[in-house]
């Protein structure tokens, strides 16, 4: 699937919110049709370049008074003159910041006009062309005179879908003032994102700067959309492997899991998470947990810190200082001098993944593992580091073994959890 | 009155499973459960019991005596009565890897995690988390329901093939490799216990260099080692894995196939995730061996 990008209608309001620009992927810049002045152009087209938001001009029917949200009767002539004065204004604007101008969309009263229209959906098309040339991608309806206009004209078009509107049972836009014309409800807008986004016949969806909530509703969409770029992997027909987003807070990612219906365990493991469940009642799209915990990430509570004392006598410090350069005793200075975090729990039971290790003792897993690794043994496989909680064969560095420790009681589980932060405490014996 | 399953005589590895542990590979503990969870439904339903109560999972010849009171037990599926101080001896499993001893009532071994069976790499559940030995005692529950016969079926047939559906880690492989998982005859492997099946046959190469980063595994997915040889993971699977996996067997047929003996034929098939669905939902109707709810966390 490729992407579906969001875009919002932007500099039309005074103190509109700078975080509508993080969310867009393209922001729709009202250039003095129906809003917007040199002041507020500048303004956005400053915000967009402070986040990276893709440009578009957004020209609309002269008509400030109404908000470009009236029919107005216009010869296709003098549309085409408006359409590219007002394109020009931002193109000139963007132009002094050295910013490109890539998307056009027509606002409004003249959006549906003009798909309705073909001369003025040829006059819209023929404005933007003058004005920013033929290399922006058209954002209009999925079909329609727009949608032919543009192609004719040799543009690229992005196939439009409202994720704030509510529609006909045949598809259609509920006209604005009719009840259900303006979704507000987060879950609604998600499930028309996820609906739009998947349906194959829209590339864009659009949340209007102007609707009440704005920010919420596209931080709702916008974490939809970015659920649905990550890879998720069914691991059989009772689990799904998700590819875990960079920046995720771990045991925040696992709660999120949890806690969605249907889930029966979650696992967090380097680079992934998985989500086992009944095959006969899969839970509903886990990646928009995911995805909705970066944007809108879960207060994370400080975790305990756990000390391990350590013998260093392990079988292979020796080698392990011999290939990091280090005496025997440096490595374990190294390896007792930072806290490490819980970063997975897996393979036996009460066995933490712990990380980071420093880098100048990470040496790599042994080529050929050892059938039998003691109980307690600590070792070290690159930047991890961990207390084996059984004896069972294992590829680790040994490194030392663990006093008074128990990583594991049948009654709680695993001592170490998720996040949990750990020292080790070098003792002599 | 308190009754008792004395352990006489042992043969080969024998331990207590039951329905197994969901919902604590986050505590790197595995799901545990029967080997072939048909067999086991069939002998506790055939004493009453429900389908995942605690019974005895056993490779080879058992002795056994009641105690304390008469029992009612069945191998597999085949039911009778022990009076108080009688003496059993299970036959080691002929047509199947293992066989299953349920007694009425179950046995009523402590509950831990969430389970009763026996998790010998944690040393947990069953009869102090060991393999049995003779002179152990295990107490046995009350006894309860009604009992009820139910056949196989087709389901243990040991000439089907093993349902698989592909990937998740596929792709990492040459398309002429997963073909030769479908298509390849492959026996199983003497090396082989509760932890993994180790398959013999032709080998699946992958260009893996195994950088041990850890991924998440399930039951059922078949892992492929470094030098090509695949193990389809048994219940008690380490919860994560470095090895990429080519396929997964569907959950209906994870008895079908634990149920073959060392140097058994295994041929694979591939489905759909929905049709994997189907097979599940016909398979648990028919055997009651829905795994059972975890507590809520």
């Amino acid at each position: 699937m490729t992407e579906c990008l969001l875009n919002v209608d932007l500099g039309e309001l005074p103190g509109e919110d700078e975080q509508l620009y993080a969310l867009a992927h393209v922001a729709n810049i009202a250039c003095g049709g129906h809003a917007g002045d040199e002041a507020s152009m500048r303004r956005a087209l400053e915000r967009c370049e402070r986040h990276g938001t893709r440009v578009g001009a957004h020209p609309s029917y002269e008509d400030r008074e109404g908000f470009g949200r009236r029919a107005l009767e216009v010869t296709p002539e003098h549309l085409r003159a408006q359409v590219a004065a007002q394109c020009g204004r931002l193109a000139k604007l963007a132009a002094d910041r050295h910013q490109p101008v890539t998307y056009a969309k027509p606002h409004g009263a003249l959006y549906h006009a003009a798909n309705a229209t073909p001369a003025l959906a040829r006059a819209v098309v023929a404005g933007i062309v003058e004005a920013l040339g033929a290399a922006v991608t058209f954002i209009g309806p999925g079909t329609g005179a727009l949608h032919d206009a543009a192609l004719a004209a040799g543009l690229a078009y992005a196939r439009e879908g409202f994720a704030d509107r509510g529609t006909r049972p045949d598809g259609s836009l509920i006209p604005r003032g009719q009840p259900g014309a303006v979704l507000t409800d987060h879950a609604q807008a998600r499930a028309n994102t996820v609906r739009l986004a998947t349906s194959g016949g829209v590339d864009t969806v659009c949340v209007h700067g102007d609707t009440p909530g704005a920010v919420a509703l596209a931080r709702e969409v916008r974490a939809t959309l970015d659920a649905l770029e990550l890879r998720a992997e069914p691991l059989g027909e009772g689990a799904l492997r998700l590819v875990l987003p960079e920046g995720l807070e771990r045991r925040a990612a696992r709660e999120a899991l949890c806690a969605m219906p249907g889930v029966l365990d979650a696992v967090i493991t380097e680079a992934h998470a998985c989500v086992y469940f009944a095959p006969d009642a899969p839970p509903e799209e886990p990646r928009l947990a995911l995805a909705r915990l970066l944007r809108i990430p879960a207060p994370v509570a400080g975790r305990p810190l756990t000390t391990i004392s350590v013998s260093y006598d392990g079988q292979d410090l020796r080698a392990v200082a011999e290939r990091a350069g280090l005496t025997e005793d440096e490595v374990a200075r190294r390896h007792t001098a930072r806290e490490y975090t819980v970063r997975c729990v897996g393979f036996l039971p009460g066995f933490a993944y712990l990380g980071e290790v420093d880098p100048s003792i990470a040496v790599p897993r042994l080529a050929t593992p050892r059938t039998r690794v003691p109980a307690l043994a600590v070792g070290i496989a690159g930047g991890r580091t961990g207390v084996y909680p059984f004896a069972s064969p294992g590829g680790w560095n040994l490194i030392g073994t663990a006093l008074d420790f128990t990583a594991f009681t049948p009654e709680e589980g695993s001592v170490l959890q998720l996040g949990d932060r750990v020292r080790f405490k070098r003792v002599d014996r | 009155m308190t009754g008792w399953l004395d352990i006489t005589g042992v043969g080969a590895p024998v331990t207590v499973q039951d329905a197994g542990r969901p919902g604590k590979m986050h505590h790197g503990v595995p799901p545990g459960g029967p080997l072939v969870p048909e067999l086991l439904a069939l002998a506790n339903l055939a004493v009453g019991n429900a389908s995942g109560a605690a019974a005895l999972e056993a490779f080879g010849r058992l002795e056994l005596r009641a105690r304390g009171r008469s029992v009612r037990v069945s191998m597999d599926g085949q039911a009778f009565t022990l009076a108080e101080g009688e003496r059993l001896t299970v036959p080691a499993p002929e047509s199947t890897s293992v066989r299953y001893v349920a007694v009425d009532g179950g046995l009523a071994v402590p509950e831990v995690l969430g389970g009763r069976g026996t998790l010998l790499v944690a040393r947990l559940g069953g009869h102090e988390g060991r393999l049995l030995r003779s002179g152990d005692s295990l107490p046995l529950g009350d006894a309860n329901e009604r009992a009820e016969a139910r056949a196989p079926g087709a389901s243990l047939d040991a000439a089907a093939p093993i349902r698989v559906t592909l990937g998740p880690d596929n792709r990492r492989f040459e398309p002429a490799t997963v073909a030769t998982l479908l298509s390849g005859a492959f026996t199983v492997s003497a090396a082989t216990d509760r932890v993994g099946m180790r398959l013999q046959g032709p080998s699946l190469p992958h260009g893996d260099e195994g950088t041990g980063t850890s991924r998440p595994m399930v039951r059922g997915a078949i892992q492929v080692t470094l030098s090509g040889t695949p193990i389809v993971l048994g219940p008690d699977h380490p919860t994560t894995g470095g090895y990429p996996l080519i396929a997964t067997v569907i959950r209906a047929d994870w008895g079908r196939l634990c149920a073959r003996r060392p140097g058994a034929a295994v041929r694979f098939q591939e489905v759909s995730l929905e049709e994997a669905r189907e097979a599940w939902r016909l398979h648990a109707e028919h055997f009651g061996v829905k795994g059972r709810p975890p507590p809520p966390p």
